[in-house]
């Protein structure tokens, strides 16, 4: 154990450079062999003893007592302790009622009013740095963490903070105007003056407190809605994987209401053999710039054909004969002869000869078979040739009677 | 009507279906983005007279046009492919969103670390399959700088930046909600 300040300070001194490195490897591993290598077996032993330096396991920290005091000295504690606010109001609320009530011993009253003086200069130091601290990690939580959830947890955790420290912000003023009777009591210039110090201090903090407040909340609001958007992101691509997303989304309603940027009308669709989709995909002017030298430049000369002439273009009319075997038919029904007397005497625009009517005779007999009576037994003669006797089928069945 | 002189340019810009974003890059385009601003009722009154509605939002403009029935089909298309898009910007960053700043070395390295994200990347339609990571990973972001939403911030270490006009996709696909069966 070491009880007086210069016996510490020296030990603290002539150990200098262990005191250091373990410092700086405060947040890490320092094996006992790390540190024995340094300073042997006996020194370490007289530190641990000393209580400047513990073990645990297999490794050497410093004592708690000496971190706090060098961090909280150097700044360099990253944690927000609003706790230590709250002791120190306690402290002040304390030493004020020992002052008050210690109405002789003048020497008492002056050692109360040095550690209440003390307080008074602690309080905003303590708030602000709490302050500047809890606005570093606000701000860097923000911007650097990369887990989503732990930035939202952790900004919460910083929010918790601030609220509390904003309550001591409070609490302070709560406390200073309880004790108004004293500072307007107290003979000491020098306290009423911090007393004033501090309540000016403290209005200046609260801004700066509403602010940080605001922007974290504001933090924790942006990064929440990114976590929201996230998961609407994921549950619709999930629908759209499963096709459900047309039917069971108002999406189809949402473009027709929305507004919709030129871009996305596509406006510009060209008819072509190509396939267009690929040329309003991207890459495709890089393809053209590539292809482009590959398409020779000059133009390749078409062979034409000759022009047609003139003549080709009139018409020219050809006239044919031909004999319209259906009005035959009809007119032969009409008439009380054989189909080949019948023929025979019909007169054509154009003279028929006997092998032409005969043609004719035999298409009138093969088309309309079935409306003509052929006589088996009767042969008439027209020579060289010998010809069935045809009359029309008597219509007694299609009229009725 | 009293127009500033960039008219003409913020037209240029706005009609070929661009959006004109708070945060190009660009000083030029911020400029553009400025002038749209304080005019912003005459550009209205004009354009409108010209038969293109300039729609206002959050650090953006652009021009606006009322959709055929086959149009539609694109824009749902459009949607459902800034679906998946998104997603997996997402699925690599938490953070991505406005403003936000990344280089396709980082996504190609993100992804060739993250069979997920890779899954992702190879089953994006329309993004055909080169012969890099890195240059599947570049389409991802053409992709998005061609619809606007993205920039080239810096060329050399092909560094691009989220632009204001990313508000769109994100309120579009936030509107979208599923609807009860009660209700249909």
């Amino acid at each position: 154990m070491i009880s007086n300040i210069s016996k510490l300070l020296s030990t603290l001194n002539s150990e200098r450079q262990l005191f250091e490195s373990l410092f700086e490897k405060r947040n890490r591993f320092v094996a006992w062999h790390e540190v024995t290598s340094v300073i042997g077996e006996d020194k370490l032993d007289y530190l641990l003893n000393a209580e400047l330096l513990t073990q645990t396991d297999d490794s050497i920290e410093l004592d708690e007592r000496v971190l706090s005091f060098f961090e909280e000295f150097l700044e360099t504690n990253e944690d927000v302790e609003i706790g230590d606010v709250d002791e120190l109001l306690i402290n002040l609320k304390y030493n004020i009622e020992l002052y008050e009530n210690e109405k002789d011993n003048e020497h008492s009253r002056e050692r109360y009013l040095g550690k209440i003086k003390r307080i008074l200069k602690k309080i905003p130091n303590m708030i602000l740095k709490n302050l500047s601290l809890l606005q570093l990690h606000i701000g860097l939580t923000y911007k650097t963490q990369s887990l989503h959830k732990n930035k939202v947890l952790e900004l919460e955790h910083y929010k918790l903070k601030l609220d509390k420290l904003m309550n001591i912000e409070i609490k302070v003023q709560k406390t200073l105007s309880y004790e108004e009777s004293f500072f307007n009591l107290v003979s000491s210039h020098e306290t009423v003056l911090l007393s004033l110090r501090l309540k000016v201090r403290l209005r200046e903090l609260r801004v700066s407190l509403i602010e940080l407040q605001k922007q974290v909340i504001e933090y924790i609001n942006k990064t929440l809605h990114k976590q929201h958007f996230f998961e609407h992101i994921i549950k619709l691509k999930e629908m759209k994987s499963a096709l459900e997303i047309k039917e069971k989304t108002n999406l189809l309603k949402l473009l027709q209401m929305e507004t919709t940027p030129l871009f996305m009308s596509k406006p510009l669709r060209l008819s072509s053999f190509l396939d267009t989709e690929e040329v309003y995909e991207f890459g495709f002017s890089e393809m053209v710039q590539k292809l482009r030298h590959v398409i020779p430049k000059v133009k390749i000369n078409v062979s034409k054909a000759e022009e047609l002439e003139e003549s080709f273009f009139e018409a020219e009319e050809k006239a044919q004969f031909m004999i319209d075997i259906d009005a035959v038919h009809e007119e032969f029904l009409g008439s009380n002869s054989d189909l080949f007397s019948f023929i025979n005497a019909k007169e054509f625009k154009i003279e028929q000869t006997l092998e032409e009517k005969i043609t004719l005779y035999c298409q009138l007999a093969l088309m309309y078979e079935s409306e003509y009576d052929f006589d088996e037994t009767r042969r008439e003669k027209i020579e060289p040739y010998e010809y069935l006797f045809i009359t029309p089928k008597k219509r007694v069945v299609d009229e009725p009677a | 009507m009293n127009l500033p002189k960039q008219s003409k340019e913020i037209f240029e810009i706005l009609s070929k279906g661009n959006f004109l974003c708070e945060n190009s890059p660009l000083r030029s385009e911020r400029d553009l983005f400025q002038a749209c601003e304080r005019e912003f009722g005459g550009h209205y009154d004009f354009f409108e007279h010209i038969g293109f509605y300039l729609i206002r939002e959050d650090g953006y403009f652009y021009f606006s046009k009322e959709l055929s029935a086959s149009q539609t089909e694109d824009k749902l298309h459009m949607i459902l492919e800034y679906i998946d898009l998104v997603e997996l910007m997402l699925q690599f960053s938490a953070t991505f969103g406005v403003g936000f700043r990344t280089t396709v070395r980082e996504l190609a390295d993100a992804v060739g670390s993250n069979v997920v994200l890779k899954d992702r990347l190879d089953r994006l339609k329309n993004i055909a399959k080169p012969q890099t990571l890195h240059a599947q990973c570049a389409k991802v972001f053409e992709k998005f700088k061609k619809g606007g939403f993205m920039a080239l911030e810096d060329e050399h270490e092909e560094r691009y930046i989220v632009l204001s006009s990313y508000h769109y996709i994100e309120t579009f696909l936030n509107a979208i909600q599923v609807e009860s069966n009660e209700s249909a």
